[in-house]
């Protein structure tokens, strides 16, 4: 009943490397509904990371297409694109990829500061907000993911966990519409790692949708479905809600 | 706005952005101090030329040969609007002998109270009043001038023309004003240029000393006729003894090297080209009846005029020679004077000189720009590193939303930043260091010793006591902390017995100064006493433009690199 959020179909994606042609991706279909969370699973190099990557327009498929909300994304041009990625889209990597060079409030600003500022949600009046709106809200943000006095550590001061939560904080910064996360808890021991998708459990909670690469079981059992990357095609394990 | 705050964030980093600034700042400031103080000595140069010549001058077609009616052709430029004052001169070349031999000088005939009013001759005097006054008593007393069978040396002294060094007039007591011929008691004075006499030396700091000049010697010139149809054959050399009245100084080598004034009328008889009198009319047989009339004009070859000063300021020098050679060409065929001159501009007198330097400027600053672009490869390579060093994040900027364009913008931003801040900074170095340049020189030439020791001490020390430091600091694994403890310990245990021997020590200082000075300048050798330089705010702001055009340019291949990079392949780069 719920509406379809972003949808995979019949993507596929090979690589050239010296002559030959490698297909990473073959004919792989994929529906996120709004709210939804889908976790993917494979062995290491199936081509989870990929996926992920086209699904939030940071790379191009050979063949299919995928549709955010109806729209096929790479039929856009490259600027709407690069918005789609900036509003709709919210990615958490396994390497965190924070800027050295800010502290965590500022990597946590900075999503927002790359084209106009973000709306309001419509219930609040839709206008974009205000320097101070994003700040307190960057602040507020970091609060949640359990960094209210870290604001001005730089990410060199910060443990991996902290890490991730500070890269969490800035994917939730312009309210994405979805949430890519490529093994989040990849890098961390797994205490830390369980703390973080308690997080991601909330959110999911909250409605947020999200598709989640793991190669974790504990952390797909928390998802709606689950799904495998085996030989370039998508393997549907379990759908653990409706 | 993402763009703004990683710029200013990357201006911070460490060392490679230091760098590239510094290339910039240097490039920078080196072709502001080379273009100011080529120009300077440009500008110098100029002035002294335009001040010892004049606006314009009216030259004889037929050169030694000479115009008559130049009398009239004076009040007629006088007349014009655009012309404050016109005066005759004579310019010829002459032979002076000090008794050591003789001297080549260009002879100029003038009227020393107009020139004075056109060039300001009475400001380049080298010597005053006192100062010649005081000689002329000793020498008389020595009986100097007895010798030279003068009855009174402080007649003979007499200021030669009535306009004293600083302007005023200056006569001796009781005296009429004096009619500007300068012929005092039957010797008429000359002025030279300061380098002509043989035995004036600049000292050390580029001046002259009164007790070397020649003021109050006699010498003797010796020019040459030239007749009416332009030849000499038909006059034998004419001589005359003459006393050196004072010396003046222009600034322009050539003309303080070779130029004798003297008063115009004594260089046109010498030259045989007064006025020519005869008795005319008389009963060939009686010798009765007949007068005295003026057969032949007088001549000059030279008119040199100076225009208002509300034309020097508004208007094309051109434009106003050419009005006064319509002038001179309408006298010269209303009193049928022949061939009428030409007029040229005090920019043409000394074209070549003007112009070699004119062609250094250009060519020293060419060399310079070229230079410069030794520092946009710097800031690109800088860039580049950065480029490299920087894919994960551009990787990450694109993942979150930056654009491609975004991307390029923000290393060209960087570029622009920093040719801002070394532009900037280059800028005020060298205004520092030209505004202070002659400080610098005396500075350099005066206290390199004392400096240099301390400056050794202050940094062999440093030095030194980061070398241990950095051994020590390995051992005790605290690198930083024991590196510059030890680094300001050894500064300070070399700098404070230099100090102490530097000022308590007698004569230690002074040893050092004199034993090593470093002189950037050498009055000695250049005609300026000053190194010249200025700043010109319409060079320097073309040359800090460029600085920042320049770094800009050297950041638009990296930005370009990093704007093309895959973001997918950004992100995964190690
Ligand atoms: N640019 C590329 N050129 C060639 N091959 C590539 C390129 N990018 C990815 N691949 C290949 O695609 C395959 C899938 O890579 P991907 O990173 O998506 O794997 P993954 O499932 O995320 O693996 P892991 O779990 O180790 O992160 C790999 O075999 C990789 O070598
Ligand atoms: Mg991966």
């Amino acid at each position: 009943m719920s509406d379809v959020l972003l949808e995979a179909r019949a993507v596929g994606r090979t690589f050239r490397e010296g002559g030959r042609t490698l297909t990473v991706l073959d004919g792989v279909d994929l529906t996120l509904n709004d709210g939804g969370c889908v976790a993917v699973l494979g062995r290491s190099g199936s081509g989870k990371s990929t996926l992920l990557h086209l699904l939030g327009g940071l790379d191009r498929p050979t063949a299919g297409s995928v549709h955010f909300r109806g729209t096929d994304l790479f039929a856009m041009n490259e600027l709407a694109i690069d918005r789609y990625r900036n509003r709709q889209v919210g990615f958490v990597f396994q390497q965190y990829h924070l800027l050295p060079e800010l502290t965590a409030l500022e990597n946590v600003r900075v999503a927002s500061m790359i084209g106009r500022a973000p709306r309001k949600p419509v219930a609040d009046g839709g206008q974009r907000e205000s320097r101070t709106e994003l700040r307190d809200r960057a602040e507020a943000l970091l609060t949640r993911v359990g960094l209210g006095e870290r604001l001005r550590h730089k990410p060199s001061k910060l443990s991996g966990g902290e890490r991730q939560r500070v890269a969490i904080a800035r994917a939730l910064m312009n309210r994405p519409a979805v949430l890519l996360a490529d093994e989040p808890t990849g890098n961390l021991d797994a205490d830390t790692g369980a703390s973080v998708m308690e997080l991601f459990s909330q959110l999911h909670a909250e409605g947020q949708a999200m598709v989640l690469v793991t190669h974790d079981d504990n952390v797909a059992a928390r998802a709606d479905r689950v799904v495998r990357l085996v030989g370039g095609r998508l393997q549907d394990e379990s759908a653990n809600a409706a | 706005m993402y763009k703004r705050l990683l710029i200013l964030k990357y201006l911070r980093r460490k060392l490679a952005p230091l760098f590239a600034a510094l290339a910039v700042t240097l490039c920078t400031a080196m072709v502001i101090i080379v273009i100011s103080v080529m120009g300077g000595f440009l500008d110098m140069l100029r002035d002294s030329a335009k001040s010892v010549t004049g606006d314009l001058v009216v030259e004889a077609a037929y050169g030694l040969r000479g115009f008559s009616h130049y009398e009239g052709l004076v009040e007629a430029l006088e007349a014009m609007e655009d012309v404050e004052v016109a005066t005759p001169a004579i310019q010829a070349m002459g032979l002076i002998n000090f008794r050591e031999g003789p001297l080549p000088v260009i002879v100029q005939g003038v009227e020393f109270e107009k020139l004075d009013r056109i060039i300001g001759l009475g400001e380049r005097t080298m010597w005053t009043r006192e100062q010649i006054e005081e000689r002329t008593a000793r020498n008389a007393d020595y009986g100097f001038y007895s010798r030279q069978g003068l009855e009174n040396g402080a007649e003979v002294m007499r200021a030669p023309y009535p306009v004293g060094p600083s302007g005023e007039e200056v006569r001796n007591e009781g005296e009429e004003a004096g009619d500007g011929d300068g012929d005092v008691g039957g010797v008429a004075t000359a002025w030279l240029g300061i380098e002509v006499f043989p035995g004036n030396f600049r000292n050390d700091a580029g001046g002259y000393d009164f007790v070397n000049s020649p003021v109050g010697y006699d010498f003797t010139l010796t020019v040459v006729p030239i007749n009416r149809s332009g030849t000499a054959g038909s006059y034998t050399p004419s001589r005359k003894t003459f006393l050196v009245g004072n010396e003046f100084k222009s600034g322009l080598f050539d003309v303080d090297r070779q130029t004798v004034l003297v008063p115009l009328g004594v260089l046109q008889d010498m030259l045989e080209m007064g006025p020519v009198e005869e008795f005319v009319g008389a009963d060939p047989i009686t010798l009765e009846g007949g007068r005295l009339e003026m057969t032949e004009p007088g001549r000059v070859n030279q008119v040199i005029i100076k225009v208002t000063d509300d034309v020097s300021a508004t208007r094309d020098l051109q434009e106003v020679r050419t009005e006064v050679e319509k002038q001179v060409r309408a006298y010269f065929e209303r009193v049928d004077g022949g061939l009428p001159p030409y007029v040229v501009t005090w920019e043409e007198v000394h074209g070549q000189l003007i112009g070699a330097v004119k062609n250094e400027k250009g060519l020293i600053t060419f060399l310079f720009v070229v230079i410069s672009a030794v520092a946009v490869v710097m800031v690109a390579t800088t860039f580049y590193m950065t480029v490299l060093e920087k894919t994960r994040d551009i990787g990450t900027l694109r993942a979150i939303g930056a654009s491609r364009v975004g991307i390029a913008a923000l290393f060209l931003g960087y570029g622009l930043a920093i040719g801002l801040v070394g532009a900037a900074a280059g800028t005020g170095f060298a205004a520092l260091v030209v505004l202070y340049l002659n400080e610098i020189q005396a500075f350099l030439a005066s206290y390199l010793g004392v400096t240099g020791k301390l400056a050794i001490a202050l940094l062999g020390g440093a030095l030194g006591g980061a070398i241990v430091g950095v051994a020590v600091g390995f051992v005790r694994r605290r690198l930083l902390l024991w590196t510059s403890r030890l680094a300001i310990v050894g500064a300070a245990a070399l700098f404070v017995p230099a100090l102490l021997q530097i000022l308590l020590q007698d004569g230690h200082a002074a040893m050092l100064n004199t034993k090593y000075s470093f002189q950037m300048w050498d009055p000695q050798t250049y005609f300026f006493d000053e190194i010249p330089a200025r700043l010109s705010g319409v060079e320097v702001v073309w040359i800090a433009a460029g600085a920042v055009v320049s770094s800009v340019l050297g950041a638009v291949i990296p930005a370009l690199v990093a704007s093309a990079q895959d973001p997918v392949e950004a992100l995964r780069y190690e």
